[in-house]
């Protein structure tokens, strides 16, 4: 029995969410999947984490050191989540989220995915 | 899940087409073995010969394990990273030589989680997969396996899946156009200052303080406990940049399975002949060299001419022999560390 | 020049064999005859190298075992391999966790071997007069 995939099961009771992923942002491999299985799973999975890296490049200066938290996409329709779970000096892991707006709203879907991420990787 | 064109990644850019990796392929004897004993479900050992070659774990058809020279395993990667403490992993290891499952022993002592230590082992055999199925690949024997792998994937991956992803990684380098082969070449920090002021990862900044000419993408995995693939691309990236040159590449063994470009037949304007080299060997480079582990942006000066070597001094001198001449360097010390 | 010999040997026991990182050759009293090195302390390695020969040679002779092949310290981040070269010297070998240290041994018996033909031709002769420099 995975793990993995029982912890994404999770993220895919989530009301609206179509499909979710892990995603390893140093090679944008997807680590494992749950929900409606997507054929651009893994393009879309590769351009999250280099979306992820580039803005990690930018935002880890010297000076001004933020933390990259998450990136979204909104359309009238859906609402994609990139959540960084976990990121330390170039190795991380992304879970990405795809939510069906007519289902739910985007602050909700962000709420009940930031409070199962945290715990999602200890299961 | 079929697999179909990758977009490039938005502002990527090819740098003059394709490079060596886009004559690479999946080696296509190891992928009918590794998809045979999928098929048929079974538990065996498929021996690769070749460079890196390996061995690839299966169970019921599922890679569990895969064990090669050419990629940081998942206890290095454990132990490097952080993510388990050393003196953890040694009591699991101890605990676990009943059952000879360390994977469940490391959980059960609270040590990492276990969907967080499925993502490490399904992350490291996605990229010791890589670096088996593009390398050269001599033959695929199966075996009938024997002790049940140390640190398993339970339950193992897909074959099917594990070659599509690295067909997918062919096509990123591809598409990049990469220039540095992952086995080959060896790095070095470029000439260019580096200074803080630059938006550099931190990832980034550990790659160019341990590249001294010495580290392919895959030494360098292993000093940092992180992916071949992974740091494949962050070379690429820095080489776009300026940041990073291939100072020598590995000759010792045959060519791949595919013509690679980039050979070192052509001048390299970041190499120089070394005449005291013998053919095939790595030349020295005259750039100013880098003292690991310094931070970017220091240079040491170019190592100043050596007196002629003390080599004689230190033999054992007969009863009557004469005593070589004093040499005012460093007594015992010869020419020759750094070099790449 | 002789030196520039031995390390010609040394770099191509690296490129062969993946996972070398460094190797020292260095007497059997523990000074340095050269060094292909990064950022390890090459001085430290010979000397502990030649001391570790030394014990290794004794255990092997003490457990009755014949002759020392290696003596390979296996350690969490990597491997140490130390191999005698003739009687009056002896190499080491660093290697990363992916080294096969089996694989290194075979691989190495050559590269023993041309460098104790160096260090024999540059060594002085019994009549007092030292080989001509190469």
């Amino acid at each position: 029995m995975s793990s993995l995939n029982a912890s994404l099961d999770l993220v895919l009771d989530i009301a609206g969410v179509e499909m979710t992923a892990l995603i390893d942002f140093a090679t944008g491999m997807v680590v494992a999947s749950a929900g409606e299985n997507s054929p651009v799973l893994p393009a879309v999975a590769a351009t999250v984490a280099y979306e992820a890296r580039s803005a990690v490049e930018t935002y880890e200066q010297g000076t001004s050191r933020g933390e990259l938290d998450e990136i979204s996409v909104t359309t009238a329709r859906r609402f994609q989540l990139m959540k960084v779970l976990e990121y330390q000096r170039g190795e991380g892991l992304l879970l990405y989220a795809d939510v069906d707006l007519s289902r739910t709203n985007m602050a909700l879907a962000a709420l009940q995915i930031e409070q199962l991420s945290s715990g999602l990787l200890a299961r | 899940m079929a697999m179909t064109q990758e977009p490039l990644p938005a502002g990527v850019s090819a740098q003059g087409g394709p490079g060596p990796y886009g004559r690479l392929a999946v080696d296509r004897g190891l992928s009918q073995a590794l998809l045979t004993s999928a098929n048929a479900g079974r538990s065996v050992f498929l021996q690769v010969t070749g460079e890196p070659g390996g061995v690839v774990h299966l169970v019921d058809g599922g890679v569990v394990a895969i064990e090669t020279p050419g990629a940081p395993d998942a206890e290095t990667v454990l132990l490097r990273s952080g993510l388990i403490p050393e003196p953890g992993w040694d009591a699991a290891f101890t605990a676990a030589a009943a059952s000879g499952r360390l994977a469940a022993e490391i959980v059960q002592q609270g040590l990492i989680g276990a969907a967080r230590l499925e993502a490490v082992l399904r992350i490291v055999l996605a990229d010791a997969m890589f670096v088996l199925a593009v390398g050269r690949v001599e033959e695929c024997h199966v075996v009938d396996a024997a002790a049940p792998s140390l640190l398993a994937l339970e339950p193992g991956a897909e074959p099917r899946r594990l070659l599509d992803e690295t067909s997918r990684r062919l096509q990123v380098l591809a598409a990049m156009g990469s220039q540095i082969t992952h086995d080959r070449d060896r790095v070095t920090a470029g000439a260019w200052q580096v200074t803080s002021r630059l938006p550099l990862s931190d990832s980034q900044r550990d790659i160019l303080a341990l590249a001294n000419g010495r580290r392919t993408a895959r030494d360098m995995a292993f000093a940092l406990g992180r992916g071949v693939f992974a740091l494949t691309l962050e070379f690429s990236r820095l080489h776009e940049l300026g940041l990073l040159v291939v100072g020598s590449r590995r000759g010792g063994t045959p060519a791949g399975q595919a013509d690679r470009a980039g050979s070192p037949a052509g001048p390299n304007p970041h190499q120089a002949a070394d005449p005291a080299a013998g053919p095939g060997k790595d030349p020295v480079s005259p750039l100013p060299r880098r003292r690991a582990p310094s931070q970017p942006g220091e240079t040491s000066p170019a190592r100043a001419p050596q007196a002629p070597p003390a080599l004689l001094r230190i033999l054992r001198r007969g009863p009557s022999g004469p005593q070589v001449p004093a040499d005012p360097e460093e007594p015992g010390r010869t020419a020759g560390q750094d070099a790449p | 020049m002789a030196k520039d010999r031995l390390l010609t040997e040394m770099r191509a026991l690296r490129d062969r064999v993946v996972g070398v990182t460094d190797s020292v050759l260095a007497s059997r009293d523990g000074l340095i005859i050269a060094a292909d090195t990064a950022t390890i302390d090459p001085d430290n390695l010979a000397a502990l190298g030649a001391a570790m020969i030394g014990l290794a040679q004794r255990m092997a002779a003490e457990a009755g075992q014949g002759s020392l092949r290696d003596s390979v310290t296996r350690n969490s981040g990597g491997y140490v391999a130390t191999y005698a070269v003739g009687g009056e010297a002896l190499l080491v070998v660093l290697g990363d966790t992916g080294l096969n240290w089996a694989l290194l041994y075979r691989e190495s018996r050559s590269t023993v071997d041309n460098l104790g033909n160096l260090l024999a031709q540059a060594s002085p002769r019994a009549d007092g007069t030292a080989a001509a420099a190469s």
